[in-house]
């Protein structure tokens, strides 16, 4: 069934069953499990769209706007829930599997997400790309984490967001949002 | 504004097929002689617009999927005269405004708040964030905001149990519960912002699950009295369906009751202090009100809404006496129009208790509700001192 790779720079997993084959932007070729690669909604829509036809053959489904050193790190993700978590179910509670794995992100995935920020969001554009919902959640949360520990001006810097607003913009904004920040509450006197 | 009507739109979408049809022959002609070659990028596109991603040009432009982000348009984006700024993309420009949002959802609005300053992408994104299911609402010592109308306060039903707390649950639409907290009422302001304050440290330390936050719309204001605020809130387009309220220690005015939604039809008291309603005995178009200390049963009746509020207290206070049940039977005379047969299942169901407590009198247990309908006000008064006697605890004072 398998087929040799025939790209040059092809990186191929030793691993028995249907092997999918996706480039990367700079054109790196990788060599999925079927398992592996249709964890990502994309890939599978792809390949179910193809029917029986795609063993053996040696095409590459290109995408072409995930990095390699990215794709690297989404493939460690990809790998180790292919192993170790249970059976998806049914899709209409899909949010609500998400919510869960989400709601304490397990200590393999924090480590795992224990990278630069940038990188962060790097992963999860390529995991909205791919369309792989976990991962995308795990990294949404641990973003969330991030910028609650942030002042705005943080936030601005670290992600180097420009501010867009006219001074006068936001002033009003900061009007309508003062009460929530900037003031530690106040120590409660009962009397 | 009207973005998706505009020149640039059409722009943009020129440039996407452009981008698209470049796309699809790069791809077939690095693709190889293979069957696949049939697959055009397009197909990655649909897939996500299967998957409910959508793909306006807008999000192809600003903040598409990446598969769409080339540095062509990009370039092209950023030379465009007119539109949001969109300087060097960062990370944040890249991602779609959908992931955004899912950030943010794991954000509870205190946190969500100041993020809108950051830029207006942002603070657009914030804006249009389904939210508001749950509210809060501060009865006597309330505040109004000079916030936006969307900003309502919050409540979290976990505060129930805080003791200055008093919760106000509304019955939302699809039947959910939509949670009003009643802070502390003190007629000092400081104490009702120090409340507030202590209320917004709990509701940051996160008693809900992310899950749950991310549909609650969590903000506190500061401003003038929280009855007309309480009143907005109540009237607002969201709380349309509401047609069951709750509320949970504190007091109550007919004031307050009268300012509800027409759309409640039924309100339910418990513990309540309704000394508010006590001094009263015709509320004019609001009808009538009933009160023994804290347990109480109020009907009142105005056109063709018929309200029956009756909630006997519960667990924690004590059962009423037997001289309470009598004065209650006496007040019932005073309502006019109320549906009788609630009423009397609210009676009954203390004879019932303090039938528990005696069982060995020997009495009618049961009340066949059927046969109270034709009873007059006369005959509810006759009727509870009928099971009183018959319980023999009447008439030893």
């Amino acid at each position: 069934m398998s087929t040799a790779a025939s790209s040059s720079t092809s990186e191929t997993i030793a691993e028995p069953g249907l092997k999918i084959k996706v480039s990367t932007k700079e054109g790196e070729v990788f060599e999925l499990d079927e398992k592996v690669a249709k964890m990502s909604q994309v890939i599978r829509g792809i390949l179910e769209d193809l029917g029986e036809q795609n063993g053996g053959d040696d095409s590459v489904l290109p995408l072409t706007q995930v990095e390699t050193r990215i794709f690297r790190k989404i493939l460690v993700w990809l790998k180790y829930h292919a192993g170790h978590d249970k059976e998806e179910a049914p899709k209409a509670e899909e949010d609500e599997i998400i919510a869960r794995f989400c709601e304490e992100i397990p200590e393999w995935d924090q480590k795992f997400l224990n990278v630069d920020q940038a990188v962060i969001l790097e992963i999860m554009l390529a995991a909205d790309y791919l369309d792989i919902k976990k991962l995308r959640g795990l990294c949404c949360k641990t973003v969330a984490n991030i910028l609650k520990t942030k002042t705005v001006e943080q936030i601005r810097e670290m992600y180097g967001i420009e501010n867009d607003f006219t001074p006068e913009e936001e002033e009003e904004i900061r009007k309508q949002t003062a009460w929530c920040e900037d003031e530690p509450p106040r120590q409660g006197s009962n009397h | 504004m009207d973005y998706f009507n505009s020149n640039k739109y059409e722009r943009e979408w020129k440039l996407y097929e452009d981008f698209l049809a470049s796309a699809a022959v790069k791809l077939s002609s690095s693709g190889g002689q293979s069957r696949r070659t049939d697959l055009k990028l397009v197909d990655c596109v649909s897939y996500r617009v299967r998957f409910g991603h959508g793909l306006p040009p807008r999000s192809f432009i600003r903040v598409g999927p990446s598969i769409l982000y080339t540095d062509k348009v990009r370039a092209q984006d950023r030379a465009a005269p007119e539109g949001e700024t969109c300087s060097v993309p960062s990370g944040f420009d890249l991602l779609p405004n959908e992931v955004l949002c899912k950030i943010f959802g794991w954000l509870d609005t205190i946190d969500q708040l100041p993020l809108r300053r950051v830029c207006k992408r942002w603070e657009d994104v914030l804006r249009s964030r389904p939210c508001l299911e749950t509210i809060s609402i501060c009865p006597q010592t309330l505040v109004a905001p000079p916030v936006p109308e969307e900003c309502l306060v919050f409540a979290l039903d976990k505060m129930v149990d805080k003791d200055r707390s008093r919760v106000l649950g509304l019955y939302g639409p699809r039947n959910q519960p939509v949670y009003i907290n009643c802070l502390h009422s003190s007629s000092r302001e400081e104490d009702v912002l120090d409340s507030i304050a202590d209320e917004i440290m709990n509701y940051a330390l996160g008693k809900q699950s992310a899950a749950e936050q991310a549909n609650v719309y969590s903000v506190f204001t500061k401003g003038p009295l929280i009855r007309q605020f309480t009143v907005r809130c109540l009237h607002h387009s969201l709380f349309s369906d509401i047609r069951r309220i709750e509320l949970t220690y504190g007091s109550v005015s007919f004031q307050n009751l009268s300012e509800l939604p027409s759309t409640v039809n039924e309100i339910l008291l418990r513990q309540m202090d309704l000394t508010g309603l006590a001094s009263l005995t015709d509320y004019g178009e609001y009808g009538f009100a009933i009160d023994i200390e804290r347990a109480a049963i109020v009907a009142w009746t105005e056109d063709e809404r018929l309200v029956v509020l009756w909630r006997l207290a519960e667990q924690e206070v004590k059962p009423l006496t037997p001289k309470q049940l009598l004065r209650l039977a006496n007040r019932i005379q005073l309502c006019q129009n109320f549906v009788l047969s609630d009423v009397l299942r609210g009676v009954d169901e203390i004879v019932l208790r303090r039938e528990d407590e005696l069982v060995t009198r020997k009495g009618p247990t049961k009340w066949d509700l059927a046969t109270i309908k034709p009873l007059t006000a006369v005959d509810v008064n006759a009727f509870v001192r009928f099971r009183l006697d018959a319980l023999g605890i009447l008439g030893r004072h």
